[in-house]
């Protein structure tokens, strides 16, 4: 007999079974994302979405229009008028847009224009609601209280529908066809004749909220109030043939249907209700599954698919609400689930310390196993499910335990022992179905058919016994892990150490996986995760975007993305296109940690983590394709805060300015995680880091040309290829522009031009006055010339009788002077150098003889030329006076004598302080004594004697001359001669003589040295020597003076 | 601008008091309020088969409001048959421009433009068990959907009731709530008329309240009754009344009498008490007017609180000197 207690327990049990069963119907979640005020839509009271051509969604509420993109909701205005609009319904057409606003008037937009192509004012009152027909032809427009009135969307046409619809809520509104509606309404449903202005009703006992209508079941489902959904078989005649209630299966306010969304059309739609549920109902199988674990307490006015897949619920009061393609559902919350696995039957198998949960999550069946089951009180280890269906499960402490498919009770493993007191870490099975058990002491212990078939630990080669991990890849290799850096496998019986050919490689490795294309994704416990196929081909790791370098499990799913379980992290890496993507608290994955190896992939190809807070599943994405880019677009441009057209490319003055941009970006699903980049070129030298911010601003820009360019990129990690660009110029200022330095080039050869035309012109002008002063001159040159002419003729004429004077006087002066042949006789060879320096000469020089005495006198007029010549003719006559006079032959005397007679000639007083004067050189030659007496004026008498020279000076004074009042002397010399002497009288002209660059003269010195060197050669030797010395010397320099050299050469006989 | 601060404080006072906008009001001690359909007698105590009501909820309020609706078909052991049950009624509910600020909305008789505004829920009623002695909601409604009105300080919703046919009267209460079929009211809410129709309660010398608020321009108020039934008295309590008789009506009467404001009452409510002999069934009507005719509102709660009178001692020194 039972006991009372034992009925109880039973019964709570089957309670709490059922409850079960039920929490698990209403335990999934869906992950919404939440638009209210506090987060960007303005307003909580939404009526409606839509969605446009290219993917922007058009949200209808109670204080406006607004346009989302995915990161932004923005007012929809009419931009030609500058009142509030006060638009608050919106339906969109495939190129335009009606809006209907609060003061009655419906506008009409096209696609790309800020103002309306054409408005109308259907009611003087509130436009309520806008209706489409199917084939988007019409939109009805619907006043509540005012009627109904029918827009054709191309002719602008506006038709009133019937005074029948005027005074009534009209909360929905279906066309069958052009003549026939389905009006729902507070007071019920109707069908309205519009031809026949009649409204007749269908059902008068609901409330009907919404409808849905299956044109090609004829089938209408209507959402009431209080009935939960209802449906309706249309006949042919416009009758109603059925109806039946569908869902009564919920109460109170939950049975109040606001919205329907058809999910198959006429099999399963999304409802929501008025007390802010969501569900989804099955129509043929009845099923009602809840989507929200806790109802949001306001009514939900409308739901919406958009095309990317994610719905959208529009309530009343709460804002917006996106429930999307967030992939990931959590179960078991509460619990750790530390391992898992399921068998064919999708039963899984879950462990939380000693306890293995079962759970179909389809069919909702749930059982718990423990000790009654057969399993012992001991920490759950490992699970694993081989190809037979058989359930594993491995303990701390308590060995092997396993259960055929369809059994309830575990059995364990007959060879135990092996497994008592040495942890099972993981269990795996071969394709052939052996199953390998690594274990914490003993290694690796494989089992087929029921009993042990071979062990692998350190004595077979395994490198290690604390086998972590265990993996069997496609070509049936049994991969273990170990954390001592060793990973070796099993292949056909035999072990082989892989860690040895990467001798770099740390293989501490906590999981192992397989791609799709054979590759072998190791997990490594601090060092990331690395892909092997014949060589390494990838390290995933925080170098190159991985979260952490830490991680606890990885599994691949069937699209070939890599899963990284880090912690409380989970990364997803898409080998496909590179790219890393991390799941973290904005997919309800907070405050849980990933159990190590808790993994698994089920037939449908999700994937189901076991975590501290229950199992996330990842569902796997219903098409392989991924989410379309985002498109990055331009909001607005600002200069200092002043919007400027997008539509143009902005010129601006130059100048210094701050500009501002506003972006963002047209992505709708998982839109929280856009990221964008920018650069402004021609400021920038990169691109910016991703980032969220969705304005930028620019200070002091000069000028230049600008692009700014900006991308985005999805939740995926897929950036857009082509970044948006928008280009502006600030102008130059007009002194760096090029047409300033054109002009100022221009302007600056044409200055030159210029003055160079002037210029010219000036030279031209003035090599005119030149010429005509030139000509001017010339003629008077002319004229002067001709008459310089005239008076070179008369000059010449004048020459030549001067010269023939000249040359007369000078062949008078020759004539004058004695014969060579004077002093050419036994006793001497003399030769004379005359060179006059004009034609006519002021040196003379003078012979006589008497008895045997011969007195040489030669004398240096004052001057040349002329004067001197006359001078020299008269010393010539008064020596010739003196000498005739019958003084004796005593130089001195004579030149006593000469002196008085030059100053009586020329009358030379003290006072006239005249200096016509001559240098003499005067000797006396005994013949018979052979003795020279010598005295001179101002001369010297040279005497050679073999070789040597000697100087007999002469006076200090000319004869002639009173420009002394010293008494004048002139003193005999008295020399004897020798055989072969040679003596020299002269005039100063020959040592005066300048040299051929007139520098240098002659120099007595130079005259000394050449008289001696002619010693030994005969008389006219030396005068051919002397003459070419002093035609050498000068060159053809002009002479200085008067020249006149006599040497004598004495022969003693 | 001071008074309509005074009227904001005034309603906040409200608010921190009760918290209720129950239609009628707790403080009122009356029983319901009534609508007879279109052919019915206005001996039967209503005048024009339509009551309009006003529900003031205040400004930047968040949450979506109801308005609930109790028993709000003619049906029922709650209604009054004439007859057979053949009465439709009518709730019509208005915000947006007008729908308090145009005059005949405020008037006292349904006439032109006092369905002003713009509709935003309807529902005729014919005798429907489902809500015999239920409550049915209107809504949810967006606050903002109601018409501003600045001197109230909030958004002004008006319900109308048309007894659109039949003879019964249809008695029934408002509640101005968060919940649909849940009275949770709104904070800072209330609710009031111009025209009550409403029916005593019918229990012998039962005393019953209204509050019209008297604003600072009132300088005299009449009060109108209609089909007292001469049952009992009424009388004016204020400030600065302690009791003043008003005039009552009789059957299918209409009564007025005129009473002189004090400064003391001004911007404040009066309490006009309807004392009842009998244990029968009445129903009547009663609006007052100001000066210029124009009618005052009845708040639900009434505003500045219930007037007590203010009793004056006079003191005079008796001097024995002769």
């Amino acid at each position: 007999m039972r006991s009372k207690k034992g009925v109880s327990f039973l019964l709570g049990y089957c309670i709490l079974f059922l409850l079960g069963v039920r929490s698990v119907l209403w335990g999934q979640t869906q992950n919404f994302r939440h638009f209210g005020t506090e987060n960007g839509l303005p307003e909580n009271y939404v009526q409606e979405v839509s969605q446009d051509s290219k993917g922007y969604l058009w949200v209808s509420t109670s204080s406006g229009v607004y346009t989302y993109d995915g990161q932004l909701f923005t007012k929809f205005v009419n931009a030609a008028s500058k009142e509030e609009t006060g638009y608050n319904v919106c339906k969109v057409l495939r190129d335009r847009y009606v809006l209907g606003a609060g003061d009655g008037k419906v506008d009409v937009f096209k696609e790309g224009v800020n103002f309306p192509v054409k408005r109308l004012k259907p009611f003087d009152g509130p436009v309520n609601k806008l209706f489409l027909s199917p084939d988007s032809l019409y939109t009805y427009i619907v006043s509540n209280g005012r009627g109904v009135m029918c827009l054709n969307n191309n002719t602008y046409e506006l038709r009133f529908m019937g005074d029948a619809l005027k005074d009534m809520i009209i909360n929905d509104l279906v066309m069958i066809d052009h003549n026939f509606f389905f009006i729902a309404s507070s007071d019920g449903l109707y069908l309205y004749n519009y031809s026949a202005r009649k409204l007749q009703p269908l059902d008068d006992n609901i409330e009907a909220l919404c409808l849905s209508w299956n044109k090609l079941s004829r089938i209408l489902y209507v959402g009431t109030k209080s009935f939960g959904l209802n449906s309706y078989l249309l006949g042919t005649d416009y009758q109603i043939d059925v109806t039946s209630n569908l869902f009564s299966k919920l109460e109170g306010p939950d049975a109040s249907i606001s919205a329907i969304l058809p999910l198959e059309p006429g099999k399963s739609f999304y409802i929501g209700t008025s007390e802010g549920n969501i569900y989804q109902l099955d129509v043929v199988t009845g099923k009602l599954t809840s989507y929200l674990s806790r109802p949001l307490r306001v009514k939900i006015s409308s739901l919406f698919a958009d095309k990317t897949g994610n719905m959208w619920l529009c309530t009343f009061g709460k804002g917006l609400l996106r429930s999307g393609k967030d992939p990931f559902e959590k179960f078991y919350q509460g619990h750790n689930i530390s391992a898992l696995t399921a068998d064919p039957a999708g039963n899984f198998y879950m462990a939380e310390e000693e306890r293995l949960y079962l759970q179909n999550f389809s069919t909702g069946v749930s059982d718990t196993f423990s000790i009654k089951n057969g399993l012992p009180d001991d920490k759950i280890t490992a699970l694993h499910c081989d190809r037979l269906g058989t359930i594993w499960v491995g303990f701390a402490n308590n060995g092997l335990y396993y259960k055929s498919i369809g059994q309830i009770v575990f059995k364990p493993f007959a060879q135990m022992e092996l497994f008592i007191d040495n942890p099972v870490n993981a269990i795996t099975s071969s394709i052939y179905n052996e199953v390998y058990v690594s274990t914490t002491l003993n290694g690796v212990v494989a089992i087929g058919h029921g009993s042990i078939t071979a062990q692998y630990n350190t004595r077979n080669n395994l490198p290690h016994n604390n086998i972590l991990f265990t993996y069997v890849d496609s070509r049936n290799r049994i991969w273990f892990a170990t954390h001592h850096s060793t990973l070796s496998y099993l292949e056909e019986g035999k072990i082989y150490d892989f860690s040895m050919r990467y001798p770099t490689i740390n293989f501490d490795i906590n999981a192992i996986t397989e791609d799709t294309e054979g590759q072998i994704w190791f997990m490594s416990r601090d060092n990331g995760v690395y892909a092997f196929k014949d060589t390494l081909r990838y390290i995933v790791n925080t170098d190159n975007g991985l979260p952490s370098n830490f991680g606890t499990a990885v599994i691949c799913d069937e699209s070939n993305q890599i899963w990284i379980a880090q912690t409380d992290l989970l990364t997803k890496f898409s080998l496909s296109r590179n790219i890393l993507k991390t799941y973290s608290t904005a997919y309800l994955l907070d405050n849980m940690y990933f159990n190590k190896n808790a993994c698994y992939k089920d037939k449908k190809g999700n994937l189901w983590f076991g975590t501290t807070e229950g199992i996330v599943k990842y569902n796997r994405p219903l098409s392989q394709s991924v989410l379309p880019e985002a498109q990055p677009y331009l909001l607005s441009f600002k200069v200092f805060d002043e919007i400027r057209s997008l539509n143009q490319k902005q010129r601006l003055q130059y100048g210094t300015y701050n500009v501002s941009f506003h972006y963002s970006a047209l992505c709708l699903t998982q839109s929280e995680d856009v990221l964008f980049r920018y650069m402004l070129e021609g400021y920038d030298n990169q691109w910016s880091e991703p980032t969220k911010r969705l304005r930028i601003d620019y200070e002091n820009l000069k000028d230049g040309v600008y692009n700014f360019k900006v991308m985005a990129c999805n939740s995926d990690g897929l950036w857009n290829k082509t970044p948006l660009v928008y280009t502006f110029v600030i102008e130059k200022p007009f002194w760096k522009t090029i047409w300033f330095w054109t002009i100022i080039a221009l302007l600056f050869i044409l200055s030159v031009t210029l003055f160079n035309y002037y210029r010219t012109r000036m030279l031209v002008h003035y090599n005119k006055e030149l010429s005509k002063r030139v000509n001017e001159k010339t003629k008077q040159l002319e004229e002067e010339k001709q008459v310089i002419i005239q008076k070179n003729k008369e000059i010449e004429q004048y020459n030549e009788e001067i010269n023939a004077s000249i040359n007369y006087a000078r062949h008078i002066q020759r004539s004058v002077l004695p014969d060579r042949s004077e002093l050419n006789n036994q006793v001497f060879s003399s030769f004379v150098i005359n060179k006059p320096k004009d034609v006519i000469s002021g040196d003379f020089y003078k012979v006589y003889h008497q008895e045997h005495k011969t007195l040489v006198v030669l004398a240096d007029s004052t001057g040349h030329g002329v004067p001197g010549a006359l001078l020299s003719m008269m010393g010539n006559s008064l020596i010739d006076t003196i000498i005739e006079s019958g003084t004796a032959l005593d130089p001195s005397a004579i030149l006593y004598k000469l002196d008085k007679a030059i100053i009586h000639t020329l009358q030379q007083k003290p006072e006239d302080f005249t200096n016509e004067s001559m240098d003499v050189a005067l000797l006396v030659v005994d013949t018979q004594n052979h003795t020279i007496t010598y005295a001179g004026a101002k001369r010297p008498l040279y005497i050679v004697r073999n070789g040597e020279l000697q100087e007999y000076p002469g006076g200090r004074f000319p004869v002639g001359g009173l420009l002394t009042r010293l008494t004048k002397e002139f003193v005999n010399h008295q020399i004897q001669l020798q055989d072969k002497d040679c003596f020299y009288i002269f005039s100063d002209g020959f040592c005066d003589q300048f040299d051929r660059e007139n520098k240098t003269k002659f120099s007595t010195k130079r005259f000394k040295e050449l008289l001696v060197k002619q010693w030994g050669s005969g008389i006219p030797s030396q005068e051919f020597e002397i003459n070419s010395a002093l035609n050498n010397w000068k060159g053809s320099n002009e002479q200085t003076d008067d020249i006149m050299l006599i040497g004598v050469q004495y022969k003693i006989m | 601008m001071k008074n309509r601060i005074l009227l904001a404080a005034l309603l906040l006072q409200v608010f921190v008091i009760v918290n209720a906008q129950e239609v009628p009001g707790r403080e009122e001690n009356v029983a319901y309020i009534v609508t007879f359909g279109a052919q019915s007698l206005p001996s039967w105590g209503d005048d024009d088969f339509s009551q309009t009501f006003f529900f003031l909820i205040p400004k930047n309020y968040p949450k979506p409001v109801y308005i609930n609706v109790y028993d709000p078909e003619a049906g029922g052991k709650l209604d009054e048959m004439n007859g057979k049950w053949d009465t439709r009624i009518k709730y019509s509910v208005y915000g947006g421009k007008e729908a308090f600020s145009n005059k005949e909305a405020r008037g006292v008789a349904p006439v032109k433009n006092y369905r002003s505004g713009t509709l935003l829920a309807s529902k005729t009623f014919d005798q429907d068990p489902d809500y015999d002695e239920k409550w049915y909601s209107f809504g949810p409604f967006n606050p903002g959907d109601g018409e501003y009105v600045e001197e109230l300080g909030g958004y002004v919703f008006k319900i109308v009731c048309d007894g659109i046919s039949g003879n019964d009267g249809n008695l029934y209460k408002y509640f101005l709530s968060i919940k649909a079929n849940e009275n949770i009211p709104v904070e800072g809410g209330n609710a009031f008329t111009y025209e009550y129709s409403f029916r005593l309660k019918d229990q012998a010398k039962s005393l019953a309240h209204l509050y019209p608020f008297l604003d600072k321009d009132v300088v005299s108020i009449k009060v109108n009754t209609f089909d007292f039934d001469n049952d009992g008295n009424i009388k004016l309590y204020s400030n600065a009344k302690n009791g003043h008789y008003v005039a009552i009506s009789n059957d299918n009467e209409w009564v007025e009498s005129q009473h002189l404001i004090q400064d003391v009452e001004r911007n404040k409510s009066i309490d006009i008490q309807l004392f009842k002999f009998s244990g029968t069934n009445n129903d009547m009507v009663m609006y007052v007017t100001n000066q210029y005719n124009v009618p005052l509102p009845f708040f639900a709660i009434p505003l500045g609180g219930v007037p007590k009178y203010k009793y004056k001692i006079n003191i005079s020194v008796k001097s024995d000197a002769k």
